[in-house]
This record gives C-alpha cells, structure tokens and sequence, in this order.
C-alpha cells in the first residue's frame, strides 16, 4: 500500500455541457503527487484548476462529465466510484482548504461545534472531541485554543478564519490535502505567516498537498513539483527548479516573465501576452497556446503537440522543446 | 515650484461606532474610530502618487475623502488651487468631473443592463450633455485600446481585463485631471494586469494626467508611481520616492512588506522580517508607536513615546525611533 505516489493522474479529460455544445475543460492531463509531497498547480483564469480539482473530489457540476482518463488515489481509480464511496474518502483522506475563509465556516454554529460535528465518523465522547478539535486549533497556532471553540466565525479575522479552516481540513489527518489559492483573500504580511504555518503542518503531518495557486512567488518558495496549466491542458510540468530555472514552454516562459515581482528594474513598459484564452468549445487547431505564442512556426497552428520529456521529470507540452533543454 | 494639484493636509476621517445603548452597556468604549488620523501629502500635475496598506489601514477611507464621498472630520483638501473640504454633493458635482474615480471591483461597477456604449455615454448624460455621443463612445474606445464592436457587448461578455479598460474609460470620459483608482489590478492574471497598467502609464503621459493608485500590492507600484506612501492604522509611517523606498525602507512595516512578496525564485534566500499577530483595531489603538505590538525591532521606548516624523535629506519622511 505504502508505496507509489498518492495521486496519479492519467490522461484526464472532462467536459461539460453547454448550451453551444460540449466544452473541453480538461484534455489529456497527466500529473503525479509523491506521498508527503508538495505540488503546486499554477495557471491562470479559465485554464482549468478548479475543474481539475472537483474531479479529484468528486464534485463535478450537473452538467460535468469525466470524457476518460484515471484519477489513481492510493491505486484506487477514483472515477465512476458511487457517490457513498466517494464521501467516505473525502473529509477521511481527502480534504480541501478553500480560497475565501469569509464564507467556509457556518456563521450560526460555533466553531467548536462544527469542529465536534466534522468528527462524526468517530467514536468517543463529546468532550474528546472538544479536546481534538483544541489541539488542532493550537496546531495551527491559535492561543488560547479552549476559550475559541465557543466563538463564532465572525469574531475572528480572516486570517484566524484561514486558520481554523485550515485546522479542520487536517482534523482526520488527510493523504492529499487541497489548498484552493489559500492565501489571495489574506493580506501580504499575513499570507506570508499562513506560508509558513502550512510548511510546517506539511512536515508535521507528513501529508501530501496540491497548493493551486496563481501567484509564481508562493509556489517557488512552498512547492517541489509545479504543474503548468493553460486553457484545459498541463502545457509543463517538473521540479519547482527546472520550471523556474528552465522553462521549456513559451507560455511558462511568457507567465514567469511577466511576474512584476521578477522584475528588478522599474521597467518602462510592462511585458504582458497579447490576446485571450481560446474558446474551448471551438477549439483552435494545432497547439492551444499557438494564436498566442510569439515563436509559433507553421505546424504549430496545424499539429497537437505531444507531451514530451525534455527531461528527467520535465515534461513540456511543445513542438519546439526539444530534451535537453528549454526551447527557443 | 508650481502649486499641486491635489493638496491633502492633516485630514482626519472619524466614523462613530455602537449606538446609545452599548454606551450604556460598554461605558469605557469609544464612541468613534479615527479612520483616517491625519495624513498629509500633495500630488502634482502629470504624477503618479501611491497609496500602499493593507486591509484597514484606511487607504479607502483617504481615497473616499478626497473624492467628497465621505466628510473629514478635521483637516483641508485643496484641489486645483480650491478648497474642497466639507464641499456639499451638489457643490462637488464640477470638481468631480475633473477628479474621476475607478472603483475596485472592475466587472461589478458597471451595469449589467447597460452596454458599454450606454456606459461610456452616462458621464457625459450626468454632466448635462445630451444628443448624440457616438463620436464621444468611439473616442474613448480607442483611447484605451478597444475595438469599436465593443460598444454593443454587454459587462458579462467582457474579460477581466477588458472591463478594467471600460472603467479606465469612464473614469477617462470628462477629461479629469485626476484619477484615483482603487486597487485598478485587484483580479486580474499576471498576464493582463501588465496591460492596465501600461494603459495607466501611457495615458498620464500622453493627457498628463495626474493618478492616486491605491493598492496592497508593492510589486505593482514599483512599476508605476514616482512617488508612495505607506499607511498603518490611517496614518502614514513612511513616504518618499519609489524607487528610494524600495532601495531603502527606513520604517520596519515597509521593510516587512517588502520582505513579503515572495520571490518567484526558488533559489532566493528568503531573509523575511515577520511581524507578529495582526492589524490591531482602531478601537484600541497601541500606546506609543503604533507598530510597537508586532514590530520585530521594538524596544522599551517605542510602548512609550509616539515617534516623531523624521525626515532625510532627499525628503523621505518616515515615524520610527529606531530607523532602519
């Protein structure tokens, strides 16, 4: 049991249907979580995060459908379990931290009783309940946990809500922890301690985490592994270093250079990629990145890149790659 | 030196806080909250002025004064040579025509109802201009990079970025002196916020038009503003020259915010100034210097004395007893 990744993602696709016809959400994607890892998704608006990780869940909408593909967690496929199953997992060894930390707590229960309440599945008394749900709030730091558990959501900040939420995400000591852009509600100076907080739970627990997230800086200092995404397809993926130090993908390339935060100079003007995300119901043919890409060759408006090996563990999803190193 | 266009001296803003009856219930308690605790600072013609904090440091607040649309409590706003303090809606009506607000939220502030035409159209219907402004609704399109079909889409069938430009639009139509603009990337992808950003600069240039950016976002006003000033609790700890203040913070809240912004490298070292716990409320404001309860650097004295404004030669001033 205890050996291979925690979460291996197979040739994934999903649709949903649209009133224009079916839109290809997710095409072909592959990705892998070590067990204990750290791996962070980045992308931006519309390239697919969230469906991705509602279909790890479970969770997709009415109108979502899994078109192919394997979801192996622990080894089991995920997809097409029945829907008892697929609740036993999550909250047992699937748990989610979600973006706005205003709205994912129940604002007429206390917090000790949602915390009492998450734990049904397990046997005890109350009041061993209470003292769990204490000394995971003083895991995440919270002082003076006892006297908390008999507040409401509102009577904290959001980041003492992050916190909390964060506390009972890892209340039934999860596998794979989801954090949905955790910090982009929370301040500068508070994301930069909930960073910590959660590399330090990380290490603690020892469960993996997939941290999805748009903002490069927290995914080089937090993550291993980076996946790429891009209108519906992981474009690149590999080590937080060779993603970084050497993207093979000219819309990783163009993501990175983008990043105010990377550039040092006051530039005059800033770099920015000209034109939208394509419409994934009428697809583009070719690479989906190509009416974009600013070194886009003929075929690549023409012919579907593979997912191709540059190296070791770096996976790019270009034409122009070439293994060995980054592309033009 | 040319007088400034905009003038902002010692303004406070207070909002009351709790009715009769918690006064009866919580006699200790204050009756109003200082938003705004006296911030001084002047922006001159065709110059980008920054205004960094993060939630609750009342940077809103400041914005919302100057624009009229809340009252200060004491202190002068002077604009274009006038005093606008206190002015009366119907006697800010003109001034607001050459002082255009953006708001945050750039899909939000515009109507779903309205197409865009309609929406470029309603600054001029509000100034009193009637008939025909399809010249008008073309001219700013193209102002801020639109194509002329966009005038028959409706805010939902816009991007992100493409609702930002209709704002930028708007806020352009009565050709204002001034724009503030509230958090103009907040939303937005890497990818596009280069792009409002470039359209911000481009026009201060091209209309010399002067811009209040209020952000919680460093790596953006690096870019972009000559000058930024830093607030804490409704009060600046340190102003000056961007470039200078990112060179060289001399308060240890800007150098915490600094230290902050992550480094997309995962080879940086980060060397990070943490500070402790969060934003205090404006209830129970910290004795002495304000920072004191979560300042990495605070010594007996800063719990005691308010730090004096201090200021350097190339006229950054800051409040700190131990400077950096």
């Amino acid at each position: 049991m205890a050996s291979g990744p925690i979460l291996e993602i197979d040739g994934l696709s999903v649709g949903y249907a649209t009133m224009r016809g079916p839109m290809r959400a997710l095409r072909d994607v592959s990705m892998t979580v070590p067990r204990g890892g750290m791996v962070g998704i980045v992308g931006e608006s519309g390239c697919g995060k969230s469906t991705l990780m509602n279909a790890i869940l479970g969770l997709m909408p009415a109108n979502g459908r899994i078109a192919g593909g394997r979801i192996l967690f622990d080894g089991r496929d995920l997809v097409g379990l029945d829907a008892a199953t697929m609740r036993r997992l999550r909250g047992d060894r699937l748990s989610v931290v979600f973006q706005d930390p205003m709205t994912a707590l129940n604002p007429v229960h206390t917090i000790g009783a949602q915390m009492v309440d998450i734990q049904y599945r397990l046997t005890g008394s109350r009041a061993a309940k209470r003292a769990r749900a204490a000394a995971m709030l003083a895991k995440v730091r919270m002082p003076d946990p006892r006297h908390h558990l008999d507040q409401y959501a509102h009577e904290f900040s959001g980041g003492m809500r992050q916190r909390i939420c964060i506390a009972m995400a890892l209340m039934a000591e999860p596998d794979l922890l989801i954090c949905d852009e955790p910090t982009t509600a929370l301040d500068a100076t508070l994301e930069v301690q909930m960073l910590d907080l959660l590399r330090d739970l990380q290490r603690e627990i020892g469960c993996a985490v997939i941290f999805i997230s748009h903002h490069l800086g927290l995914i080089a200092e937090l993550c291993a592994q980076v996946v790429v995404m891009y209108a519906g397809q992981v474009v690149e993926r590999g080590s937080v270093r060779d993603i970084f130090h050497r993207p093979a993908h000219p819309y990783t390339r163009r993501l990175l250079d983008c990043d105010p935060a990377r550039i040092r100079e006051r530039a005059e003007v800033l770099p920015t990629i000209p034109g939208d995300v394509p419409d994934l119901v009428e697809l583009p043919p070719g690479c989906i990145f190509s009416p974009r890409c600013p070194v886009a060759e003929g075929r690549c408006h023409t012919t579907v890149p593979p997912d191709v090996a540059v190296a070791d563990g770096h996976h790019a999803r270009c034409l122009l790659a070439r293994p060995g190193e980054g592309a033009a | 030196m040319t007088a400034p266009l905009l003038a902002v001296d010692d303004v406070h803003v207070r909002f009351a806080v709790g009715g009769w009856l918690q006064a009866l219930v919580q006699p200790g308690r204050p009756r109003s909250i200082e938003a705004v605790a006296g911030v001084s600072f002047a922006i001159a013609r065709a110059e980008i002025f920054a205004l960094i904090g993060e939630s609750g440091s009342g940077k809103s607040t400041l914005a919302r004064a100057v624009n009229g649309l809340v009252k200060p409590s004491a202190g002068r706003i002077t604009f274009a040579g006038r005093d606008i303090t206190g002015r009366s809606d119907a006697a800010m009506r003109p001034v607001r025509q050459a002082m255009a607000m953006m708001f945050q939220d750039p899909v939000g502030s515009l109507s779903p109802r309205l197409k865009v035409r309609s929406l470029l159209a309603e600054p001029f219907r509000i100034a009193g201009r009637t008939g025909r402004l399809e010249d008008e609704v073309q001219r700013l399109l193209a102002l801020v990079g639109l194509p002329v079909e966009f005038a028959d889409r409706y805010p939902h069938q816009l991007s992100g970025g493409q609702a930002r430009r209709v704002g930028v639009a708007r806020a352009l139509a009565l050709e204002p002196q001034l724009v503030i603009a509230d958090e103009p990337t907040a939303g937005l992808d890497v990818s596009v916020q280069g792009e409002v950003l470039n359209l911000l600069r481009d026009l201060q240039q091209r209309l010399g038009i002067s811009i209040l950016i209020i952000t919680h976002n460093l790596s953006v006003v690096r870019h972009i503003a000559e000058r930024m000033a830093i607030m804490y609790l409704g009060r600046f700890v340190e102003v000056g020259e961007t470039e200078a203040v990112f060179a060289n913070p001399r308060h240890p809240y800007t150098l915490s915010l600094l230290s902050a912004t992550p480094e997309p490298d995962p080879d940086a070292v980060a060397d990070r100034i943490e500070l402790a716990g969060e934003i205090p409320s404006l209830l129970r404001r910290p004795k002495g210097c304000e920072l004191h309860t979560r300042c990495p650097f605070a010594q007996d004295r800063c719990a005691r004395e308010v730090p004096p404004v201090m200021a350097d030669p190339d006229g950054r001033r800051f409040t700190c007893h131990y400077p950096r």
